[in-house]
């Protein structure tokens, strides 16, 4: 640290220098104005950029890649337009292409979409310390060949149900994505009747061995409203699939085959199922004598009795609540218990309730 | 009760997204959608189905309501020795604002060092 007078001094500028520099230096962040979404979209809207969104989408259909990816890097920095504007043009050109078929764009333009550096940062809406696109572009891109992924999954699946319906199990197996998937599902929406039989039959057969079926099988049981494939998937069934078709089914079956999967669910070796019946099918029979009786026995299952408390805890009929308070004075403490959880939820949500 | 449960849903999954600055008096309302094919500009597609809260104590997968959560909270409550409710206070709305402490029974302020 010792130092002649020279030394120091010559050390001294050249620190100085350097410090000047980095003051002067026109980093690109110190660039970047402190954009708020606010202050961002009102200097976007100084711009029309209608006529270069168009101008992008023809070339793209004429196949003019290299005119289009010169003009998406123009506009990118184009100097005359505020950030937001230019980050805005290129966003709205993607979306535009969604309403193209997928070999209609190049995979070169969608390259250059995925990898798109933003110009435009905003705070985050819950963590305003951290800045987000306003137009986020590589989400808006992968959405895109997500969506053309999707509809190409769509048409093999439209095909294979009119082949081979049962094809369809084997496609869905094989595939991970979750686009192709997606497509396929979209496909046995749009199943015939008999075309819905083939699915449910070869899903129903396969799903013990093969959970990874359950999307497939669920949407197929929910469709076909059959009480059997249903239980299947209650059964062997994993993940959220189990409980879209249970509130599909609860949307859509009539009481009759409401009152027959109720029971069939609770009994379920796979408690998570028997939870979600509770969840999803009570509430259309709610104060029905038969439902009521069917969830008063279960008070006293370890792992269900809390799910048919909170139910009972809804049930508008008064026998109900009379029986819940009948079993509260009895001996057998976990029913008894349970019993009592339901009165104490139901004044909670008759508390709750009130004006 | 179709029109009902989408309304409820559209509803429970509204996002208010506060903008910042003079935005943040306006939220904007938004739907989240698992897909937006018309673009409409105030539904967010997820590409895959939304997930719904659902009304059970029982751990599954996927997320509870604030019922569900609660009949869990009060049945380990009643049922095991080890979770003790209290309640702490009330929302503005009225509704009992809970805590509870796990482990043994001694009751809140009590001594935990012996002797006493």
């Amino acid at each position: 640290m010792q130092g002649t007078p020279a030394k120091r001094i010559a050390l001294s500028a050249w620190l100085m220098a350097v410090v000047l520099a980095g003051a002067g230096a026109p980093a690109s962040a110190q660039e970047r104005p402190d954009w708020t979404r606010f202050s961002a979209r009102l200097a976007e809207g100084r711009v029309d950029s209608s006529a270069t969104v168009q101008t992008l989408v023809n070339r793209t259909v004429s196949g003019a890649d290299s005119d289009v990816l010169s003009l998406l890097e123009a506009t990118r920095q184009r100097p005359d337009w505020p950030a937001p504007a230019r980050d805005s043009a290129v966003y709205r050109f993607t979306h535009a292409l969604r309403e193209l078929p997928a070999g209609a764009v190049s995979p070169t333009i969608v390259t250059y979409l995925k990898a798109y550096e933003p110009n435009t940062l905003v705070p985050h809406e819950d963590h305003p310390q951290g800045r987000v696109p306003l137009y986020n572009v590589r989400a808006a891109a992968a959405g895109l060949e997500h969506g053309w992924m999707r509809q190409e999954a769509l048409l093999e699946g439209l095909a294979l149900l009119k082949s081979n319906p049962r094809g369809l199990a084997d496609a869905f197996a094989l595939e991970g994505d979750r686009p192709l998937r997606a497509g396929y599902l979209q496909a046995v929406s749009q199943a015939s009747p008999t075309q819905l039989q083939g699915v449910v039959a070869e899903t129903a057969r396969r799903l013990p061995a093969n959970p990874d079926l359950t999307p497939l099988a669920a949407r197929a049981a929910a469709l076909a409203g059959d009480a059997e494939a249903i239980v299947q998937v209650l059964d062997h069934g994993a993940g959220p699939a189990v409980h879209r078709m249970l509130r599909s089914v609860a949307d859509s079956a009539d009481t009759p085959l409401l009152m027959a999967l109720l029971p069939a669910g609770l009994g379920s070796a796979n408690r998570e199922s028997g939870a979600l019946v509770l969840a999803e099918l009570y509430p259309r029979l709610a104060g029905r004598p038969d439902a009521d009786a069917v969830l008063l026995a279960r008070l006293g299952d370890p792992d269900l009795g809390a799910g048919a408390a909170l139910a009972l805890a809804r049930s508008p009929s008064l026998d109900t609540r009379l029986a819940l308070e009948a079993l509260a004075a009895t001996t057998d403490r976990p029913v008894a218990r349970r019993a009592r959880l339901a009165l104490d939820l139901r004044e909670q949500l008759d508390l709750e309730a009130a004006p | 009760m179709k029109h009902l449960r989408s309304m409820r849903n559209a509803i429970v999954f509204a996002g208010l997204l506060f903008t910042g600055g003079a935005d943040a008096q306006n939220g904007v309302l938004v739907e989240w959608v698992e897909n937006n094919p018309f673009n409409a500009q105030d539904r967010i597609a997820l590409g895959y189905p939304v997930p719904i809260p659902v009304d059970t104590p029982l751990p599954f997968d996927g997320f509870r309501t604030y019922a569900g959560l609660h009949a869990r909270h009060m049945d380990l409550a009643a049922g095991t020795p080890w979770v003790h409710p209290e309640t702490v206070g009330n929302t503005r709305k009225g509704r009992t604002l809970w805590a509870y402490r796990l482990g043994t029974a001694s009751p809140p302020g009590a001594c935990r060092k012996r002797p006493c």
